[in-house]
């Protein structure tokens, strides 16, 4: 409750204590300047009264002594006994008391008590139309008038006859006869429809056949007063098993919908159903009222010609007592044998009685009349207009007169066929080619979901089971948009919407904000278990979520056994209030396809889904696979199972689920089949095929932002950063208010951080986190967060980063995602990792690692192994690294997940190649390689190509480096991935350097530099510094190298970049010497052996060594020299490391040239110019002729 | 059918141990009951009887519950169980008139559009009720208090009770909620 309410009810309170003179001026002072206080607690003041509400609400049911009036005179009548009693009024049997003749009539008054003015003027009116009403068969309206009391009263005709039943079996009328007879009603009936008068209560009691076989229609309109069966409408009709006669209501009557004169013809149609085969349509023995209403409004009766061959049904009000009424004693009451009925009744009949009786009432015959002429022609033998298709039956009857039109027929029967597939080709070219800018936005629905009233944990499953059904049902034709269920329950999580009733406009406004809904359906049910007959009702009620109320509130009681037909049910009134027409046959059968086909396959699909959607992917999987087991050929069953899969992180189970889901989804409707469809290529990591599948559903439905954010989504998971990118800005585009949703720059944020760019995934971070504070949506802001947090961890902010992660971690616990809070574990390690806290990173991983385990996330669980084997890695130990690295592999390969393995075979890759170990590392690359390719993931590839790149130049192979470095360029410039450009940027820039390009290895270093700076990339320009002093102190100008090292090699140690700061200090140690700064050089070289004791890397174990020996060689000690580089030429050879091999080579042959043995330096340098020109290695090959001419 | 009241009465005194269980198992019954015995009420068109909710409600309280081994607090409960789905029975008979008087009504006023009831009372019920899930969008509590009072026939220290509040502020509350609903009826009847 707001603070504001409060202040309103305890001054409210308060104002009442004071005597009624003095409250205004109380609630002046009170509110002082507060008008709108003031105002509100006066307008509640003045609605104030203390009565109201203490009356509990009552039924009134007026009583009326009936038999206090009999002998009694009204008017010129005399009471003789009371013959109809209703809840307002009654009917008397009466005679003429003054007249000479004993004229009886039927006189009808209202009862004492209940004269309200109200039901006098109904009453008055129901006299004039009465009186309108003057035809042979109808009952005549004879007098009217009022008691002493100013009770109004009418006089009718009093009839002697016969129910028109009775009348017919009684009287043995054939077939034929009886649908004379029944002609005449309808032209009776017909007759009072134009007189704008519906009777509303036909059934034989209510038809009588006088002594002279004429029909008379009585109790026209004036049957809810007299029939106490119809003053009790619905509550009485649902609840129990009392003797009725529901049989004759129409469906419509039934749901209580709008009565038009279509309903009595459909009670015609059970009448004339009743008087052809004596049995009514739905007349089991023993069927409970509530079950024959369900029957009435789901279910087409039998066919007459098949009802009359059943022996064993009894009807249950007519024989009650009398002996069953079998086929033989049926047929003989209609002059004819069981068989003749048969045929009699089978063709024409058939079709007209089932006409009649269609559950819609626009489909039955438009008037009465309709209904008498075809009766008329079936009598006459002219084909009859009950039948559709119309046109194949005139060929089956004609084919009996006009043999010789036959093929004509035929023919044209063919060309209305291709007419009809022209047409369904068209409007399909047509839906496709609705576009984005010319589409009109459809009414948009959310089903919100259902209270449940009992409470019970065990029905819990029906509000998602009923919400799912709903948005199907809606969804079937395609008029209106319907919000996925996934995303309610996202929208739920983040606005804390409770499952209520009704909502306010403010709530409704938040929920318009974040699903863009322009309706939502909420409400509650009330399940009664197995000892209510698993009977459920719904209230729900339809809330327009712009202008902020609720357009209509519906209730409809169904069973759990069967869902669909509650669900169609509350559909079609859902749609009737929408405006949106009924969905067609086959829509409907693509609904029921969306539906499991046993009870108990819907309850466990929906469970799990429940729990899927609670984050709970492990009770998911349970349920779901009991659920796929219940009903194998439930096409989103599997497709949900795929999804709790996936969630675990099981890729190969997911796939293979997803494709169960597309070999069944055949039935399902356009928009669930390319769906399912979609999700199995995204299952199988098909990137184009899921783009293309989502790209189709998006230009099918313009107006479904959802489709558009999958669509951008899929092309960041398939590393089309850039094609999502331009997704986004078509998103952006979109007419609405769609445009404007949060998803859509949370899309871009991904785009962009896919691609590495900080700067714009800051950016679209920013947007995104500004507009989910004030919409609410939590899930969507938790997601930014963590985007923004691994972005700012980039570009070198770790303290704004680890706030950012720590409120999507808080989020994501909040709403109970304990994968969202493993991810940000996840990105928050990466804080102390880069700053160089591999302990506190481990933690962090050891953290994450420890929840996906507790989830059962075993992707997650093989992802933060992968990253605590990188930190041991880093922390130099290297066995224990590859172990978990290799545990790691294992478990990405168990469960299919690719991209997961393409990682850990990275980084194996890299703790190889850290290693020497150059042919494990490459076949490690290569694997990663070929997988990424496989999933078509375009930046693993291309990095993975870099990295055989980097292998390839060790072994000495720089040509075949080149063209690994050219192709990862190419892909990375094609997805706009501008980190991992200067990242190749760089090897390649040392691959130029090492085949004497100076000013190629320039210009790449210098590219590489300028894009790192603009991307903010912290750390990694340090490398880039570091190879354009490589390039001077190459030149000899070792004074301009220094400056450059110095400051890169700040930057590292502040990183905790060990192995970088001792590769620099190795150049810085080379930069000094050719200055000449022997001392520099001397304490370079002895810290850089310190920190070098726990490195593990051979390169740089091999760099600072080589540097240590040109150092030595500098300091006189050509002997220590001499046996280090002896040391080091002979492992590089031993390793294959063909760089450091020459430049051991080098070294080795500078000593030899300075201490005792030029000669065989010479030689050594001669030998090392040839080697390493021949393998294209250019630098060394002058830098070997250089010395070698010193 | 029926559910046997040692059942009942049973699965009440398991109420005070407050199982959520055992209020699930409630509800079924007690909503069959109180539907039977309204549907029956209707049927027997007894000589000057007026059906009264809170009458019903008690009335199955006293056939389910036995007597001597209920407890007062539980009796609580039950009717503000009760109270709740008494409101959905009788919000059940104003709809099914409502929609009965609208029935036919496209423009041309059928003459058979009368099921003839007090309109007065029924509309109430209907439009109170939409009043109520409105009450309850800005205030809960206030409207849970009417629920109880006016269809649960619960007085004020029933309700103060069930709620576990003070009566001052059921008492306080109640006339604030009876003001404010008696506008919004006002509003919407001038709506029409």
């Amino acid at each position: 409750m707001s603070e504001k309410r409060q202040q309103i009810n305890d001054l409210f309170s308060s104002a009442l204590e004071q005597s009624p003179g003095e409250r205004e001026a109380f609630l002046r002072q009170a509110c002082g300047n507060d008008q709108s206080l003031y105002a509100e607690v006066e307008s509640l003041l003045l609605h104030y009264d203390d009565s109201f509400l203490e009356e509990s609400p009552a039924s009134e049911i007026p009583s009326f002594p009936g038999h206090a009036m009999v002998g009694k005179q009204i008017g010129a009548y005399r009471i003789i006994r009371e013959c109809g009693h209703g809840g307002m009024a009654v009917v008397y049997l009466a005679e003429r008391a003054d007249g000479e003749y004993r004229k009886r009539v039927a006189v009808k008054m209202v009862k004492p008590g209940a004269g309200k003015d109200d039901i006098l003027r109904r009453f008055r009116n129901e006299r004039q139309t009465l009186a309108a009403l003057d035809h042979p068969n109808i009952v005549k309206l004879l007098d009217g008038g009022s008691t002493e009391e100013g009770l109004p009263y009418l006089v009718m005709e009093y009839v002697e006859g016969i129910p028109v039943d009775q009348y017919c079996d009684s009287h043995k009328l054939s077939v034929p006869k009886r649908l004379q007879l029944f002609r005449t009603i309808c032209e009776a009936l017909h007759y009072a429809h134009q007189k704008l008068v519906i009777h509303r209560d036909l059934k034989p009691s209510n038809i009588l056949i006088t002594n002279d076989g004429i029909p008379r229609l009585m109790d026209f309109g004036i049957a809810k007063l007299l029939n106490p069966e119809c003053f009790q409408t619905e509550l009485v009709t649902l609840s129990d098993r009392r003797p009725m006669t529901p049989q004759y209501a129409s469906p419509e009557q039934v749901r209580g919908e709008p009565v038009t004169p279509a309903t009595d013809i459909y009670s015609l149609g059970v009448l004339l159903y009743y008087l052809l085969t004596g049995r009514r349509p739905y007349g089991a023995a023993g069927l409970s009222r509530f079950e024959l209403e369900r029957l009435v409004c789901e279910v087409d009766p039998e066919k007459p010609s098949t009802k009359v061959q059943k022996v064993d049904e009894v009807d249950s009000a007519a024989s009650k007592g009398k002996p069953s009424t079998s086929p033989e004693v049926l047929s003989q009451a209609r002059d004819t044998s069981p068989e003749g009925l048969r045929r009699i009744l089978r063709g024409d009949l058939d079709m007209i009685v089932m006409m009649a009786l269609r559950k819609e009432p626009k489909q039955r015959y438009a008037s009465a009349k309709a209904f008498a002429n075809d009766i008329e022609r079936h009598l006459s033998g002219l084909p009859v207009k009950a039948r559709r298709p119309t046109t194949l039956y005139r060929g089956s009857k004609f084919l009996r007169r006009h043999h010789e039109s036959v093929a004509a027929a035929l023919i044209a029967l063919m060309l209305m066929a291709g007419v009809s597939t022209w047409e369904a080709r068209r409007i399909s070219r047509q839906a496709s080619s609705r576009n984005a800018a010319t589409f009109r936005a459809r009414p948009s629905v959310a089903i919100l979901g259902f209270k449940d009233l009992s409470t019970r944990p065990e029905t819990a499953w029906l509000s998602t089971a009923l919400s799912e059904m709903l948005t199907t049902e809606l969804a079937a034709g395609e008029q209106l948009r319907t919000v996925p269920g996934e995303t309610v329950a996202r929208t739920k999580i983040d606005l804390h919407l409770p499952d209520t009733d009704s909502l306010a406009s403010d709530t409704l406004a938040r929920v318009r904000q974040n699903l863009g809904s322009d309706f939502v359906v909420l409400g509650s049910y009330l399940d009664l278990g197995k000892d209510g007959g698993g009977q459920l009702r719904l209230d729900l009620r339809l809330q327009d979520t712009e202008r902020g109320d609720t357009v209509a509130s519906i209730s409809e009681v169904g069973n759990e056994t069967d869902l669909l037909q509650l669900v169609s049910r509350t559909g079609s009134r859902l749609r009737g209030q929408l405006g949106v027409g009924a969905a067609s046959a086959v829509q409907s059968a693509a609904v029921q396809a969306s539906v499991p086909s046993n009870p108990e396959a819907t309850r466990l699909y929906s469970q799990g889904l429940a729990k899927l959607r609670a984050f709970d992917a492990l009770a998911a999987r349970d349920i779901l696979t009991k659920a796929v087991a219940a009903d194998p050929s439930y096409p989103l069953a599997h497709s949900a199972l795929a999804k709790a899969w996936i969630a675990l992180g099981y890729e190969t189970k997911a796939r293979d689920e997803a494709k169960q889901a597309l070999n069944s989804a055949a039935e399902l409707s356009r928009e669930d089949h390319l769906l399912v469809e979609a999700r199995y290529y995204e299952a199988d990591k098909q990137w184009g095929k899921a783009m293309e599948a989502y790209a189709t559903l998006f230009s099918f439905f313009p107006d479904n932002l959802e489709y558009g954010l999958y669509l951008a989504s899929a092309q960041t998971a398939g590393g089309r950063g850039k094609d999502a990118l331009a997704s986004v800005q078509k998103l952006r585009s979109l007419p609405g208010e769609g445009k404007d949703d949060p998803r859509i720059d949370s899309a871009e944020q991904e785009a962009a951080y896919s691609l590495s760019d900080n700067q714009a995934t800051l950016a679209a971070a920013e947007k995104t986190i500004t507009k989910t504070s004030a919409s609410g949506a939590n899930l969507v802001l938790a997601r930014a967060r963590s985007f923004q947090c691994r972005s700012l961890a980039d570009v070198g902010r770790p303290e704004a980063s680890k706030l950012a992660c720590d409120e999507a971690a808080r989020i994501y616990q909040q709403a109970g995602d304990l994968s969202g809070v493993a991810r940000t574990l996840h990105s928050i390690a990466e804080v102390p990792l880069n700053q160089g806290d591999l302990d506190h990173a481990k933690k962090l991983y050891e953290q994450a690692l420890s929840i996906s385990r507790q989830i059962g996330d075993r992707r997650g669980v093989g992802r933060e192994m992968g990253n605590i084997g990188l930190i041991y890695a880093q922390q130099g130990y290297l066995a224990r690294a590859e172990q978990i690295y290799r545990e790691s592999i294992a478990i990405t390969r168990e469960i299919g997940d690719k991209a997961g393995l393409a990682v850990d075979l990275g980084n194996l890759g890299d703790l190889l190649h850290s290693q020497a170990r150059f042919a494990d590392a490459l076949a490690s690359y290569t694997s990663a390689l070929e997988l990424a390719r496989e999933v078509g993931h375009q930046l693993s590839v291309s990095i993975d190509l870099q990295e055989i790149g980097d292998v390839l130049a060790d072994q000495g192979d720089l040509d075949a480096a080149m063209k690994n470095y050219d192709k990862a360029l190419a892909i990375q410039r094609d997805i706009g991935s501008r980190s991992y450009y200067a990242g190749t940027l760089l090897p390649m820039g040392n691959v130029l350097r090492q085949k004497g390009d100076a000013a190629g290895a320039k210009k790449a270093y210098e590219e590489a530099l300028s894009i790192r700076q603009q991307l903010g990339e912290r750390g990694t320009s340090a490398d880039t510094q570091l190879a354009l002093a490589q390039l001077a102190c190459d030149l000899g100008h070792g004074a301009d190298a220094e400056p450059l090292i110095r400051a890169a090699m700040l930057e590292l140690h502040a990183a905790k970049e060990t192995d970088h700061e001792i590769l620099a200090a190795a150049l810085l140690s080379q930069s000094l010497l050719q200055q000449a700064k022997l001392p520099d050089a001397q304490k370079t070289i002895a810290d850089a052996l310190k920190l070098a004791a726990k490195s593990q890397d051979v390169t740089v174990r091999l760099a600072l060594t080589i540097s240590n020996a040109y150092l030595r060689t500098a300091l006189h000690d050509v002997a220590g020299a001499q046996r280090i580089a002896l040391d080091a030429l002979a492992e590089t050879t031993r390793l294959g490391y063909v760089p450091m091999e020459f430049e051991a080579s080098l070294a080795l042959g500078a000593i030899e040239m300075h201490g005792n043995n030029p000669a065989a330096g010479r030689d050594r340098l001669a030998r090392l110019e040839k080697a390493a020109r021949s393998k294209g290695f250019e630098l060394i090959a002058r830098k070997s002729a250089l010395q070698r001419n010193q | 059918m029926d559910p046997a009241p040692k059942d009942v009465t049973t699965l009440l005194k398991d109420l005070s141990g407050g199982k959520q269980q055992t209020m699930a198992a409630l509800v079924p019954l007690l909503y069959s009951e109180l539907r039977r015995l309204a549907s029956h009420y209707l049927k027997q068109e007894r000589v000057d009887h007026t059906l009264q909710a809170t009458a019903l409600v008690h009335e199955a309280y006293l056939r389910l519950i036995n007597q001597r081994e209920a407890q007062w607090e539980n009796r609580n409960q039950f009717f503000g169980v009760a109270a709740q789905l008494m409101r959905r029975i009788l919000v059940d008979y104003g709809r099914a008139r409502h929609a009965a008087k609208r029935g036919g009504n496209s423009g041309k006023v059928y003459l058979e559009e009368s099921v003839i009831v007090s309109k007065q009372r029924t509309a109430d019920v209907v439009a109170l009720d939409e009043a109520l899930i409105k009450l309850a969008e800005v205030d809960p509590q206030q409207a849970r208090i009417v629920e109880l009072r006016f269809f649960g026939g619960l007085t004020v220290e029933q309700a103060a009770d069930i709620l576990s509040i003070s009566p001052a502020t059921v008492k306080r509350n109640w006339n604030v909620a009876k003001a404010w609903l008696a506008r919004e009826l006002e509003r919407n009847q001038s709506d029409v």
